[in-house]
């Protein structure tokens, strides 16, 4: 399977909106048979992934792996390019350091933005440009609504939200509030429809 | 002063903390505490000295203040700072035992973290406080009721609906930015 691209994440994300969160086998599971067009491992053994990849793509899904939780494999650039020979489509990472390495390596680039403070946020956001990434994800998802105006004006590409995000309706208030996407654990939400 | 000898008998948590970054806002009835944050040590004993509202500190943004035992025995009897926040469970535990009212600093980004943050958690008398303050509202009846209390709402609540449904949702306190200022919250 050819590494996807930014566009054809957009293209992912607006067909299917929730991105499958997951964190043990069965979770796996259940997003390869779900119709989420990417699967997030936030979980698992990093030095043991390529299968793990592997199945994804095989369900015709894009593979995302979180270089910060995943175990085994540090979140620098010789980590990166383990992650990247495994076959993952992007990486997502708090460091920009770890971005600047995935764009380099050619995968697509998740960088997160953890809206816990003002002062975290605008500190967030001055990484966030200076790394550069293809995406960012805002944490937590579900306060979206409420925090756009800080945000949104100083970015540049879309934006993901992950976090609390636990039904339909908020789902449609996030992605209302200027969202491409979101990420989840819900399974319920897996099979939501977007645009086409 | 003695080590070990509690900050304060019978330490409360205000309803309204404005935050604050090493200034001390103009006198506002509404507000019954600053919550001072991301400050220098030195910034924060000049606080502490001068007559002021009650003070909470969050002790991890303490440039300068290491995160042991130690600084938790300064701020508590040296300072006398009545209220604590940590993301570190002992150091909220010790912080308790010295007369403090303590606060776990929970960083709620996502069931995941909330799960391992909430596992460490001391329990009673330890309280809660909640970043961003503004997720509250989000959490379901099952996770705002699981919750430690006093429950403080602490990061980006910056209006009044927002305060009001931090309230709602079982917050004993909110952290707000002062009125008419450049306040960060």
């Amino acid at each position: 399977m050819r590494r996807a691209d930014v566009d054809e994440f957009v293209r992912r994300f607006r067909a299917s909106p929730c991105g499958a969160a997951v964190k043990s086998e069965a979770e796996l599971g259940a997003a390869v048979a779900s119709g989420a067009g990417a699967v997030f491992l936030l979980r698992g053994d990093g030095l043991q992934l390529a299968p793990v990849v592997r199945r994804i793509h095989d369900a015709d899904k894009l593979a995302v792996v979180h270089l910060d939780l995943v175990d085994g494999v540090a979140s620098d650039i010789a980590g990166v390019r383990w992650l990247a020979r495994c076959g993952a489509d992007a990486i997502i990472s708090s460091h920009g350091q770890a971005i600047r390495a995935v764009r380099a390596e050619g995968l697509v680039a998740i960088q997160r933005l953890l809206c816990l403070s003002q002062v975290g946020v605008e500190l967030g956001l001055v990484a966030v440009s200076r790394a550069q990434p293809d995406f960012v994800e805002l944490l937590p998802g579900a306060i979206l609504p409420s925090v756009a105006d800080l945000v949104l004006p100083r970015l540049t590409v879309p934006l993901l939200a992950g976090g609390f995000v636990r039904d339909g309706g908020d789902v449609r208030r996030v992605i209302a509030a200027g969202a491409l996407a979101v990420t989840t654990s819900e399974r319920s939400l897996w099979n939501l429809a977007g645009r086409h | 002063m003695e080590p070990g000898r509690p900050a304060l008998a019978t330490p409360g948590l205000p309803r309204l903390l404005c935050s604050s970054t090493g200034h001390l806002p103009h006198p506002d009835p509404e507000i019954g505490g600053i919550l001072v944050h991301d400050l220098s040590l030195i910034e924060l004993v000049r606080l502490s000295a001068r007559s002021a509202p009650q003070l909470a500190v969050d002790v991890d943004t303490v440039e300068g203040l290491a995160h042991d035992a130690t600084a938790i025995a300064f701020l508590a009897t040296r300072l006398r700072l009545p209220v604590v926040i940590t993301r570190r469970p002992a150091l909220a535990a010790q912080a308790r035992t010295l007369g403090c009212l303590a606060l776990l600093h929970v960083h709620c980004l996502d069931s995941t973290g909330w799960e391992r943050a909430m596992s460490a958690h001391p329990g009673p008398p330890v309280g809660t406080a909640i970043s961003p303050g503004l997720i509250l509202a989000h959490l379901d009846a099952r996770l705002r009721g699981s919750l430690p209390r006093p429950v403080l709402a602490y990061g980006l609540v910056r209006q009044p609906a927002e305060r009001d449904a931090a309230f709602a949702a079982g917050a004993d306190a909110v952290v707000v930015p002062f009125a008419g200022s450049e306040g960060t919250c």
